[in-house]
């Protein structure tokens, strides 16, 4: 395949996450408008983060004022599986300059992640990575920006009502995955509970904070000898590695 | 308060969210994570979305904290249906809307 083919097949697969970005993008500037956010600051914070939890722990933390300290520990540990998301989508374009590197790195988020790490070897190009990832970031982007507009239009009772779209949208992240691991669940519904009660000794963000640190540090011992839905990741991993090792092993071989 | 507060926020989350995706990027070959780490780190996302969520979600409706709830009961509900993320979205919403405009 050309490139430009593989390029507007890439376009073609993102456009699920084209409507989906869209739509929480929306969400997403409706909430940060209400925190206090300029409209500026909103769309810009999609167009250097671009990252929808992160950007939704930013707001709500952000909404209490708390220390840039905290919140850039928050934004670490939320998204810290983009550190493993772009080994594996890099490993996968082996040949890629440095410079591309930097640039691309700037675009590795789940979904474009998910579709990418599993797709057909001779799809592993940068041209088809290029075509997922460039409308998923514009349509983020957008979303933004039509929050911006929007919210001077719609009433303010469906505006009262988007603040729960997020929410909502972590909830169908976390419930699929729970419904294939008990062990799972069992976290998350104490991690809840905690969370619950540390917020009303603390505020939401050293509660938040200190809810991920402790149940992700001690449920990771009970989680042991049982798969999480999503862990798809860690096979992708072990897949890429041994991916690499075969190229190694061919070019011992060469000489 | 400092009224650049909002851009100190932006500039440090730009600044740790995408020190986070290059770093693997450029240095992919001396990556090694042990089998505990790994699990912490894929425990990290559920964990923390789900902090995010409770009690937040509870308050996403200023004075009507009934709102909240319904929104929250409709998500789950429609999570265990199985349906797609934008509808279970689009099901919370026209859930909390109903109890805005009914309540």
């Amino acid at each position: 395949m050309t490139n430009k083919e593989l390029f507007l097949l890439g376009v073609k697969h993102s456009i699920p996450i084209c409507l989906g970005y869209l739509s929480v993008g929306t969400a997403y500037a409706v909430m940060a408008l209400q925190a206090g956010y300029t409209s500026f600051e909103t769309i810009i914070m999609s167009v250097l983060c671009y990252s929808g939890s992160g950007q939704f722990f930013n707001v709500t933390m952000s909404r209490e004022h708390a220390g840039l300290f905290a919140i850039g520990l928050g934004i670490l540990l939320l998204n810290f599986r983009y550190f493993i998301m772009s080994a594996c989508v890099f490993v996968r374009l082996k040949t890629l300059s440095t410079p591309l590197r930097f640039i691309f790195a700037h675009f590795i988020t789940d979904e474009p992640f998910a579709i990418f790490s599993t797709a057909r070897q001779e799809y592993l190009r940068l041209s088809y990575f290029f075509g997922l990832v460039i409308f998923s970031w514009f349509s983020w982007i957008m979303g933004a920006v039509i929050g911006v507009v929007a919210s001077d239009y719609l009433p303010d009772s469906l505006i009262a009502a988007m603040n729960v779209a997020l929410y909502a949208l972590f909830i169908a992240i976390v419930v699929p995955a729970c419904m294939k691991n008990s062990m799972l669940l069992v976290i998350v519904t104490v991690a809840a509970v905690l969370n619950i009660v540390l917020s009303r000794f603390f505020d939401a963000c050293t509660a938040i904070l200190i809810s991920i640190v402790v149940c992700s540090l001690i449920g990771a011992h009970f989680l042991e000898g049982h798969d999480i839905g999503g862990s798809k990741e860690d096979k992708l991993e072990e897949e890429a590695l041994k991916m690499q090792r075969k190229h190694h092993d061919s070019e011992h071989e060469e000489r | 308060m400092d009224s650049r507060y909002f851009l100190y926020v932006i500039v440090v989350s730009f600044a740790v969210s995408y020190a986070i995706r290059v770093i693997p990027a450029l240095f992919i070959s001396k990556l090694a994570l042990s089998k505990y780490w790994q699990r912490v780190l894929d425990l990290v996302p559920y964990v923390a979305l789900t902090a995010l969520v409770f009690p937040g979600i509870f308050y996403c409706v200023e004075n009507n904290q009934y709102a909240g709830y319904i929104g929250a009961i409709a998500a789950i509900i429609a999570a265990l249906c199985r349906l797609s993320l934008s509808l279970v979205v689009l099901v919370a919403v026209l859930a909390v809307y109903g109890a805005v405009v009914s309540l």
